[in-house]
């Protein structure tokens, strides 16, 4: 298949061309389903959100103007069809009791050498639903508390603390795969 | 040795370096329902585009409608005015007239008063110093004297009218050319009221008062020579339509004539056709694919009656009329049984129907291999909906009652929506029971360009009401398709069927 330009395949999915659209997807889709995964309840919530969002990619094809990347562009798209699909779902949320972790102190570095990524995807993925949406838009999207408070329809004090909870759960979480490698490290 | 780095932002920032750039494939689904919600986004698209055309040609028909009814009751009933006819003339004229009448008084002068046809078949000069009458189109009284004699050289003279109020009368200031006395007595002899007593031939200004009679359209021409009235008779009666020409010599086109803006709307019609119909497809190869000739397509399908409908409407000048419109109409065409081979693109199997009209793609759902053929059963067919916008003209002949004409024009034709109906191999498909509606055919353009040739028969019913049967051919100037292996040409022979109010 020959390597088309994005500009070509955006012009020719303007037209309605199928074979083009497919080529767009075939490009982007794995990468929005990693996006989508992330906010999602599970893979097939998440590929509920991926086709929604793609659908609704090729139907405002022509509000791109080219201003920024084309992925940042299909990007806000899966994220702002997770956040509708958070919205509509009854997601109840449990006040989880987190307690304050000991001051123990961890690089980045040992975490990334320790842990796979698709490993560190289920953790975030576990999280709970406001959690999880809080420390995607905090980590991910970079949105500040303000505005992820105004997404979510939460206060900002309300957002600031579901990072925080957050933060210790997913630190909890990565304190006991990095000991079950050790240990496994061990045995082995 | 561990660097002692605070699980916060760095925490953030290893899930963002670990999770970021992943990729996860997704299931083969995703992308069908895609497909499949694309399509059902296309056909919603296309309903709105049509509910647009539609709701674009109701409120031309509403207007049209609307605007037949104001001017039908415009003109069945007028409201009764009174205007004020006026003619000034400067005072040295004036004296010369004063002069003229006392040295001439044995001289007559007519008065022609003719009919309102009459008038507006006269040639007008919209230089000669003239107005009409009033404000309100429907009653409309013109006044005009002219002094025909040789010596006087009073071709200058004009009428200036204006309304007044109350509306009772009319006044008519009429120049010194005019007998006031003769006047008096000839308008009194016909009941017209014309107070003399009101002209005044001493300054500039005479003036008469004359009742308007409702339903009327007056218009007054005084025919003045050497300020005596020929023939009082002439003048018209008060409760019939009064048209006057002032003429000296009846073979002299007046200077001064009125103008009826009704006469621009009397040359407006509007139509509206059905017309049962039949297309031909003209093809031609375009050497684009060896796999496919015109023969082959061809031998696959078979057209079938349609029909059309919309809206006309145009201008009259003499015999001649040219019109335009909004034609909405259908190309039927049924696709006969045949097979047809799957392919593979971006790894799914796919088949294309090659049509007359362009290439209509089959996405499959799944259950067929790249081996198995398609079969396209009997009850498959093809439906092009256009909207045809002609320029036409006419050429129009025969009696009143029953008249003939002839046409010819050019038409753009706007292609609203293609769709294929298949009816499908049951065993190869079995999601959908078979029956599948393509929205979309590749290759065709948007606008094609044609001519049309008729002729016609108009038979007059009753007031501006009319009822035309008109044989019509529309031939292809252009194809309706691109980069297709066959160009086609639309052809179409229809029997218009048609209504029709002359205003």
């Amino acid at each position: 298949m020959p390597d088309f330009s994005e500009e070509e395949i955006v012009k020719q999915c303007l037209k309605g061309d199928r074979a083009f659209q497919k080529i767009l997807y075939n490009r982007y889709a794995g990468k929005m389903l990693a996006v989508c995964f992330r906010y999602a309840d599970g893979r097939e919530e998440a590929e509920d959100v991926l086709q929604e969002g793609f659908i609704t990619v090729f139907e405002k094809l022509h509000q791109f103007r080219g201003e920024g990347s084309f992925e940042g562009w299909i990007r806000k798209i899966m994220v702002n069809k997770s956040l509708e699909h958070y919205r509509k779902g009854s997601r109840m949320f449990t006040r989880v009791h987190i307690e304050e972790e000991s001051n123990q102190f961890i690089s980045s570095e040992d975490i990334l050498s320790n842990i796979s990524s698709k490993e560190l995807l289920e953790i975030v993925q576990e999280l709970p639903p406001v959690y999880k949406m809080v420390f995607n838009l905090f980590a991910f999207e970079g949105m500040k508390h303000k505005e992820i408070a105004e997404q979510l329809g939460i206060s900002e004090g309300t957002s600031k603390s579901n990072l925080s909870d957050a933060r210790t759960i997913l630190k909890r979480k990565v304190k006991l795969l990095m000991g079950s490698v050790v240990a496994q490290e061990i045995v082995g | 040795m561990k660097k002692n780095i605070n699980l916060t932002d760095d925490l953030d920032n290893a899930f963002n370096k670990a999770i970021e750039p992943m990729e996860i494939e997704p299931s083969e689904s995703v992308w069908k329902n895609v497909d499949a919600g694309l399509t059902r986004v296309e056909n919603s698209l296309l309903k709105k585009k049509i509910i647009f055309w539609k709701k674009i040609a109701a409120s031309i028909s509403v207007f049209l409608v609307a605007l037949g009814i104001f001017f039908f009751y415009q003109y069945s009933n007028p409201k009764p005015s009174h205007q004020l006819v006026k003619a000034d003339i400067t005072e040295s004229k004036l004296a010369s007239e004063q002069q003229q009448t006392t040295n001439s008084s044995v001289e007559k002068e007519p008065l022609a008063v003719v009919s309102q046809k009459k008038m507006e078949s006269l040639p007008v000069n919209s230089e000669q110093k003239e107005k009409k009458i009033g404000t309100n189109t429907s009653s409309i009284l013109t006044v005009i004297s002219e002094n025909n004699s040789a010596e006087s050289n009073q071709k200058e003279n004009y009428i200036e009218s204006e309304k007044k109020e109350p509306a009772t009368e009319i006044q008519s200031v009429i120049s010194t050319e005019v007998n006031t006395e003769k006047i008096n007595s000839a308008v009194s002899g016909q009941q017209s009221s014309l107070h003399t007593n009101k002209i005044n031939n001493s300054k500039s200004d005479s003036t008469v008062d004359i009742p308007e009679k409702e339903t009327q359209q007056l218009s007054v021409f005084s025919e003045i020579n050497h300020n005596t009235l020929k023939d009082s008779s002439a003048l018209p009666k008060c409760n019939e339509p009064l048209t006057g020409v002032a003429s000296a010599n009846p073979s002299e086109v007046p200077n001064t004539v009125g103008i009826h803006t009704s006469a621009i709307f009397s040359h407006i019609y509007v139509e509206g056709i059905f017309s049962p119909e039949i297309t031909n497809q003209y093809l031609k190869d375009n050497n684009t694919s060896d796999a496919f000739s015109k023969q082959s397509v061809k031998s696959h399908e078979v057209n079938i009656v349609s029909h059309s409908e919309g809206i006309k409407f145009g201008y009259d000048i003499n015999h001649w009329s040219i019109e335009t419109g909004c034609i909405y109409y259908q190309e039927h065409i049924n696709i006969l049984p045949s097979t047809i081979a799957p392919y593979e693109l971006n790894g799914e199997i796919h088949s294309s129907l090659v049509t007359s009209s362009g290439v209509v793609d089959i996405p499959l759902n799944g259950a067929h291999h790249i081996s198995d053929s398609v079969d396209i059963k009997s009850g498959s067919n093809q439906v092009l909906s256009f909207v045809n916008i002609p320029i036409q003209v006419k050429y129009r002949f025969g009696g009143k009652k029953l008249s003939f004409y002839v046409m010819s024009g050019i038409s753009a034709n706007v292609l609203t929506q293609e769709k294929t109906n298949l009816k499908m191999d049951h065993d190869h498909d079995q999601d959908d029971g078979g029956d599948r509606t393509v929205i979309g055919i590749k290759g065709t353009k948007n606008v094609f360009y044609g001519y049309s040739l008729g002729m016609g028969a108009s038979y007059k019913c009753f007031r501006g009401f009319y009822l035309n049967l008109e044989p019509l051919f529309r031939g292809a100037m252009t194809s309706l398709n691109k980069d297709t292996p066959i160009k086609t040409y639309p052809n179409t022979f229809g029997i218009g069927i048609i209504a029709g109010y002359h205003f």
